[in-house]
Protein backbone atom coordinates (compact mmCIF):
# COMPACT_ATOMS: atom_id res chain seq x y z
CA UNK A 1 0.00 0.00 0.00
CA UNK A 2 1.02 3.43 -0.48
CA UNK A 3 2.57 5.70 2.04
CA UNK A 4 0.72 9.38 1.61
CA UNK A 5 3.55 11.16 3.20
CA UNK A 6 6.70 9.72 1.94
CA UNK A 7 9.27 12.44 2.01
CA UNK A 8 8.96 13.64 -1.36
CA UNK A 9 11.50 16.41 -2.56
CA UNK A 10 9.60 19.46 -3.90
CA UNK A 11 11.18 20.18 -7.53
CA UNK A 12 11.75 23.93 -8.66
CA UNK A 13 11.08 24.85 -12.33
CA UNK A 14 14.24 24.83 -13.45
CA UNK A 15 13.79 20.86 -12.78
CA UNK A 16 11.46 20.32 -14.52
CA UNK A 17 12.77 22.31 -17.61
CA UNK A 18 15.49 19.04 -17.32
CA UNK A 19 15.46 16.67 -19.17
CA UNK A 20 15.30 13.58 -16.60
CA UNK A 21 13.08 13.81 -13.02
CA UNK A 22 12.60 10.18 -12.99
CA UNK A 23 15.28 10.04 -10.26
CA UNK A 24 13.49 12.48 -7.79
CA UNK A 25 9.83 9.83 -8.07
CA UNK A 26 9.87 6.79 -8.21
CA UNK A 27 9.77 4.72 -11.54
CA UNK A 28 6.62 4.21 -13.33
CA UNK A 29 4.65 0.64 -14.21
CA UNK A 30 4.24 0.31 -18.18
CA UNK A 31 0.73 1.17 -16.81
CA UNK A 32 1.11 3.81 -15.22
CA UNK A 33 3.86 5.39 -17.92
CA UNK A 34 0.37 4.96 -20.06
CA UNK A 35 -1.80 7.00 -17.87
CA UNK A 36 0.98 9.98 -17.63
CA UNK A 37 1.14 10.02 -21.68
CA UNK A 38 -2.75 10.01 -21.75
CA UNK A 39 -2.48 13.27 -19.43
CA UNK A 40 0.39 14.86 -21.62
CA UNK A 41 -1.87 14.36 -24.74
CA UNK A 42 -5.02 16.01 -22.71
CA UNK A 43 -2.94 18.70 -21.46
CA UNK A 44 -1.78 19.87 -25.34
CA UNK A 45 -5.32 20.18 -25.64
CA UNK A 46 -6.12 22.94 -23.17
CA UNK A 47 -7.70 24.75 -22.09
CA UNK A 48 -10.40 22.63 -23.96
CA UNK A 49 -9.49 19.65 -22.47
CA UNK A 50 -10.54 21.29 -18.41
CA UNK A 51 -13.45 19.66 -18.34
CA UNK A 52 -12.05 16.11 -18.96
CA UNK A 53 -9.24 16.86 -16.64
CA UNK A 54 -11.83 18.18 -13.81
CA UNK A 55 -13.98 14.32 -14.84
CA UNK A 56 -10.64 12.29 -14.35
CA UNK A 57 -9.89 14.45 -11.03
CA UNK A 58 -13.50 14.25 -9.16
CA UNK A 59 -12.25 10.97 -7.28
CA UNK A 60 -8.51 11.37 -7.99
CA UNK A 61 -6.38 13.35 -5.36
CA UNK A 62 -3.01 12.95 -7.71
CA UNK A 63 -3.75 12.16 -11.63
CA UNK A 64 -2.08 8.61 -11.22
CA UNK A 65 -4.83 8.10 -7.90
CA UNK A 66 -3.44 7.67 -4.42
CA UNK A 67 0.19 8.22 -5.59
CA UNK A 68 1.89 11.27 -6.01
CA UNK A 69 4.25 10.75 -9.49
CA UNK A 70 6.28 12.68 -11.66
CA UNK A 71 3.01 12.73 -14.32
CA UNK A 72 1.41 15.28 -11.86
CA UNK A 73 4.64 18.20 -12.15
CA UNK A 74 5.17 17.29 -15.28
CA UNK A 75 1.44 17.95 -16.07
CA UNK A 76 1.14 20.91 -13.69
CA UNK A 77 3.28 22.62 -15.35
CA UNK A 78 1.32 22.42 -18.41
CA UNK A 79 -1.88 23.32 -16.85
CA UNK A 80 -0.59 26.20 -14.29
CA UNK A 81 -0.38 28.90 -16.93
CA UNK A 82 -3.68 28.29 -18.47
CA UNK A 83 -5.31 28.61 -14.72
CA UNK A 84 -3.57 31.68 -13.90
CA UNK A 85 -3.66 35.59 -14.76
CA UNK A 86 -7.85 35.23 -14.60
CA UNK A 87 -10.50 36.17 -12.46
CA UNK A 88 -12.93 33.33 -12.74
CA UNK A 89 -16.56 33.34 -11.69
CA UNK A 90 -17.73 31.53 -9.25
CA UNK A 91 -19.79 29.28 -11.90
CA UNK A 92 -16.49 28.56 -13.18
CA UNK A 93 -14.41 27.88 -9.73
CA UNK A 94 -17.57 25.47 -9.41
CA UNK A 95 -17.56 24.01 -13.09
CA UNK A 96 -13.45 23.41 -12.71
CA UNK A 97 -13.38 22.80 -8.91
CA UNK A 98 -11.18 19.66 -9.03
CA UNK A 99 -8.40 21.08 -11.45
CA UNK A 100 -8.02 24.16 -8.95
CA UNK A 101 -7.88 21.63 -6.04
CA UNK A 102 -5.10 19.27 -7.36
CA UNK A 103 -2.83 22.08 -9.37
CA UNK A 104 -3.00 23.56 -5.55
CA UNK A 105 -1.80 20.87 -3.95
CA UNK A 106 0.65 20.15 -6.28
CA UNK A 107 2.23 23.91 -6.31
CA UNK A 108 2.45 23.58 -2.83
CA UNK A 109 3.65 20.13 -2.48
CA UNK A 110 6.23 18.67 -5.42
CA UNK A 111 7.40 21.70 -6.74
CA UNK A 112 8.66 24.90 -5.41
CA UNK A 113 7.50 27.90 -7.72
CA UNK A 114 8.14 31.88 -7.33
CA UNK A 115 4.40 33.32 -5.21
CA UNK A 116 3.49 36.10 -8.23
CA UNK A 117 3.64 32.27 -10.10
CA UNK A 118 1.06 30.37 -7.96
CA UNK A 119 -2.67 30.09 -8.85
CA UNK A 120 -4.61 32.30 -6.25
CA UNK A 121 -7.39 30.10 -4.98
CA UNK A 122 -9.87 30.82 -1.89
CA UNK A 123 -10.52 27.82 -0.28
CA UNK A 124 -13.78 28.47 1.16
CA UNK A 125 -15.39 30.50 -1.70
CA UNK A 126 -18.74 29.14 -1.22
CA UNK A 127 -20.19 26.79 -4.52
CA UNK A 128 -22.94 24.75 -4.50
CA UNK A 129 -22.50 21.25 -3.88
CA UNK A 130 -21.96 18.62 -6.58
CA UNK A 131 -24.38 16.29 -7.69
CA UNK A 132 -23.53 13.00 -8.94
CA UNK A 133 -24.57 12.77 -12.30
CA UNK B 1 9.61 1.74 29.19
CA UNK B 2 7.06 0.31 26.53
CA UNK B 3 4.45 2.05 25.72
CA UNK B 4 1.37 -0.02 24.81
CA UNK B 5 -2.18 0.69 23.04
CA UNK B 6 -4.50 -1.83 23.33
CA UNK B 7 -7.68 -1.72 21.07
CA UNK B 8 -11.72 -2.83 21.56
CA UNK B 9 -12.85 -4.43 19.04
CA UNK B 10 -16.91 -4.29 20.51
CA UNK B 11 -16.24 -0.41 21.29
CA UNK B 12 -19.32 0.90 20.64
CA UNK B 13 -16.84 3.61 18.48
CA UNK B 14 -13.47 1.42 17.36
CA UNK B 15 -10.57 4.32 18.38
CA UNK B 16 -9.39 3.95 15.34
CA UNK B 17 -7.50 7.39 15.60
CA UNK B 18 -6.06 6.32 18.03
CA UNK B 19 -4.24 3.12 16.22
CA UNK B 20 -3.65 5.43 13.37
CA UNK B 21 -1.52 7.66 15.22
CA UNK B 22 -0.05 4.65 16.95
CA UNK B 23 0.87 3.81 12.63
CA UNK B 24 2.45 6.92 12.01
CA UNK B 25 4.08 7.07 15.55
CA UNK B 26 6.18 3.46 14.67
CA UNK B 27 6.40 4.27 11.02
CA UNK B 28 8.14 7.76 12.02
CA UNK B 29 12.27 7.65 12.19
CA UNK B 30 12.02 7.57 15.41
CA UNK B 31 13.34 5.70 19.19
CA UNK B 32 9.69 5.80 20.22
CA UNK B 33 7.29 2.70 19.04
CA UNK B 34 3.67 1.68 20.45
CA UNK B 35 3.27 -2.09 20.63
CA UNK B 36 -0.46 -2.03 19.54
CA UNK B 37 -2.60 -5.36 19.92
CA UNK B 38 -6.47 -5.72 20.03
CA UNK B 39 -9.28 -7.45 22.47
CA UNK B 40 -12.41 -8.95 21.55
CA UNK B 41 -14.52 -6.74 24.09
CA UNK B 42 -16.23 -3.89 24.46
CA UNK B 43 -14.59 -1.25 27.14
CA UNK B 44 -12.64 0.05 27.68
CA UNK B 45 -12.70 1.53 24.10
CA UNK B 46 -8.85 1.49 24.04
CA UNK B 47 -5.92 1.80 27.04
CA UNK B 48 -2.46 3.27 26.48
CA UNK B 49 -0.22 2.50 29.33
CA UNK B 50 3.60 2.60 30.10
CA UNK B 51 4.85 -0.40 31.61
CA UNK B 52 2.28 -0.97 34.27
CA UNK B 53 0.80 1.74 34.36
CA UNK B 54 -2.17 3.05 32.36
CA UNK B 55 -1.91 6.34 30.85
CA UNK B 56 -5.32 7.19 29.20
CA UNK B 57 -8.80 4.64 28.52
CA UNK B 58 -10.74 6.94 25.83
CA UNK B 59 -10.15 7.53 22.21
CA UNK B 60 -10.00 11.65 22.84
CA UNK B 61 -6.99 11.45 25.21
CA UNK B 62 -5.23 8.58 24.22
CA UNK B 63 -5.35 10.12 20.38
CA UNK B 64 -3.97 13.45 21.85
CA UNK B 65 -0.73 11.88 23.73
CA UNK B 66 -0.08 9.77 20.99
CA UNK B 67 -0.19 12.72 18.35
CA UNK B 68 1.99 14.77 20.87
CA UNK B 69 4.50 11.96 20.31
CA UNK B 70 4.54 11.28 16.86
CA UNK B 71 6.02 14.21 14.15
CA UNK B 72 2.46 14.51 12.73
CA UNK B 73 1.30 18.29 12.31
CA UNK B 74 -1.73 18.89 14.99
CA UNK B 75 -2.67 22.69 13.32
CA UNK B 76 -6.24 23.18 14.02
CA UNK B 77 -6.50 20.27 15.60
CA UNK B 78 -9.18 20.93 18.54
CA UNK B 79 -11.74 22.52 15.49
CA UNK B 80 -11.88 19.01 13.89
CA UNK B 81 -12.01 16.59 16.95
CA UNK B 82 -14.75 19.07 18.22
CA UNK B 83 -16.08 18.22 14.78
CA UNK B 84 -15.56 14.78 14.43
CA UNK B 85 -17.68 14.24 17.84
CA UNK B 86 -20.71 15.14 15.52
CA UNK B 87 -19.88 12.23 13.23
CA UNK B 88 -20.82 9.19 15.13
CA UNK B 89 -24.28 9.44 14.92
CA UNK B 90 -26.13 6.55 12.96
CA UNK B 91 -28.76 9.05 12.49
CA UNK B 92 -28.12 9.89 8.72
CA UNK B 93 -30.20 12.89 8.54
CA UNK B 94 -28.03 14.28 11.09
CA UNK B 95 -25.01 12.50 9.75
CA UNK B 96 -25.55 14.17 6.17
CA UNK B 97 -25.53 17.59 7.95
CA UNK B 98 -22.04 17.37 8.54
CA UNK B 99 -20.77 15.28 6.02
CA UNK B 100 -22.09 18.37 3.99
CA UNK B 101 -19.82 20.40 5.34
CA UNK B 102 -16.91 18.49 5.26
CA UNK B 103 -17.92 18.13 1.70
CA UNK B 104 -17.57 21.79 1.17
CA UNK B 105 -14.55 22.00 2.98
CA UNK B 106 -12.76 19.81 0.79
CA UNK B 107 -14.18 21.52 -2.50
CA UNK B 108 -10.40 23.39 -2.82
CA UNK B 109 -8.71 20.95 -0.34
CA UNK B 110 -6.83 17.54 -0.59
CA UNK B 111 -6.64 17.54 2.92
CA UNK B 112 -8.26 18.72 5.89
CA UNK B 113 -5.73 20.97 6.85
CA UNK B 114 -2.78 22.07 4.45
CA UNK B 115 -1.58 20.38 2.14
CA UNK B 116 -0.71 16.89 3.36
CA UNK B 117 -1.95 14.77 5.91
CA UNK B 118 -2.19 15.58 9.92
CA UNK B 119 -4.10 14.44 12.82
CA UNK B 120 -7.11 16.06 11.66
CA UNK B 121 -7.61 13.89 8.96
CA UNK B 122 -6.62 11.39 11.63
CA UNK B 123 -9.42 12.09 13.77
CA UNK B 124 -11.85 12.62 11.43
CA UNK B 125 -11.39 9.43 8.82
CA UNK B 126 -11.45 7.35 12.46
CA UNK B 127 -14.22 8.22 13.79
CA UNK B 128 -15.92 7.97 10.05
CA UNK B 129 -14.48 4.49 9.78
CA UNK B 130 -16.01 3.45 12.79
CA UNK B 131 -19.56 4.76 11.97
CA UNK B 132 -21.34 1.97 10.03
CA UNK B 133 -23.60 3.84 8.45
CA UNK B 134 -20.30 5.34 6.36
CA UNK B 135 -19.76 2.30 4.06
CA UNK B 136 -22.94 2.82 2.09
CA UNK B 137 -22.40 6.63 1.93
CA UNK B 138 -19.02 6.38 0.61
CA UNK B 139 -20.29 3.32 -1.58
CA UNK B 140 -22.96 6.10 -3.13
CA UNK B 141 -20.44 8.66 -3.94
CA UNK B 142 -23.31 10.88 -2.58
CA UNK B 143 -20.66 13.22 -1.19
CA UNK B 144 -18.23 13.15 -4.15
CA UNK B 145 -14.93 15.38 -1.90
CA UNK B 146 -15.74 13.31 1.06
CA UNK B 147 -15.55 9.81 -0.78
CA UNK B 148 -12.05 11.35 -2.58
CA UNK B 149 -10.40 11.82 0.83
CA UNK B 150 -11.97 9.24 2.30
CA UNK B 151 -10.75 6.11 -0.08
CA UNK B 152 -7.25 8.30 -0.36
CA UNK B 153 -6.53 7.56 3.20
CA UNK B 154 -7.80 4.22 3.20
CA UNK B 155 -5.15 3.05 0.55
CA UNK B 156 -2.62 4.29 2.94
CA UNK B 157 -1.17 1.68 5.19
CA UNK B 158 -1.39 3.50 8.44
CA UNK B 159 -5.08 4.35 7.43
CA UNK B 160 -6.79 1.47 5.47
CA UNK B 161 -3.58 -0.95 6.30
CA UNK B 162 -4.03 -0.45 10.11
CA UNK B 163 -8.09 -1.05 10.21
CA UNK B 164 -7.56 -4.28 7.65
CA UNK B 165 -4.90 -5.48 10.32
CA UNK B 166 -7.21 -5.25 13.28
CA UNK B 167 -10.14 -7.31 11.50
CA UNK B 168 -7.45 -9.82 10.60
CA UNK B 169 -6.82 -10.10 14.33
CA UNK B 170 -9.55 -9.95 15.80
CA UNK B 171 -11.00 -12.79 13.62
CA UNK B 172 -7.84 -14.78 14.82
CA UNK B 173 -8.82 -14.24 18.56
CA UNK B 174 -12.19 -15.89 17.51
CA UNK B 175 -10.89 -18.28 15.92
CA UNK B 176 -8.87 -19.24 19.28
CA UNK B 177 -11.81 -18.49 21.71
CA UNK B 178 -14.03 -20.75 20.00
CA UNK B 179 -11.53 -23.81 19.44
CA UNK B 180 -10.89 -23.81 22.84
CA UNK B 181 -13.97 -22.98 24.04
CA UNK B 182 -14.66 -26.57 21.55
CA UNK B 183 -12.32 -28.09 23.21
CA UNK B 184 -13.61 -27.59 26.80
CA UNK B 185 -17.15 -29.28 25.09
CA UNK B 186 -15.32 -32.07 23.67
CA UNK B 187 -13.56 -32.90 27.15
CA UNK B 188 -16.51 -32.79 28.86
CA UNK B 189 -18.24 -35.56 26.46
Amino acid sequence: MADLVAPLKALSLKDVEKADLSSEFAELSSEELALESQWLTLSKRLPESLVEFNDNLRNKTYLLGNKASIADVKVFVKVLPILTGKNYSVEELAQFRHVFRWADLIQNSLITIPDDMKLKLNYDVEIPREVKA
Amino acid sequence: MSTSLVLAAKAPIVAYASLIAAAFINTEKSDTSINVSFVDEKAPEVKLSQGDKVIATDNNSVFNHLVGLSKISTDNLSEWIEFSSKLTTKDFKLLSVELEKLDSHLNFRSFIVGHKVSASDIAVWGVLRANPVMGSVIKSSAYINVSRWYLFLDSDKRFGGMVELMNKSIVEIRKAASSASGEKKTHKA
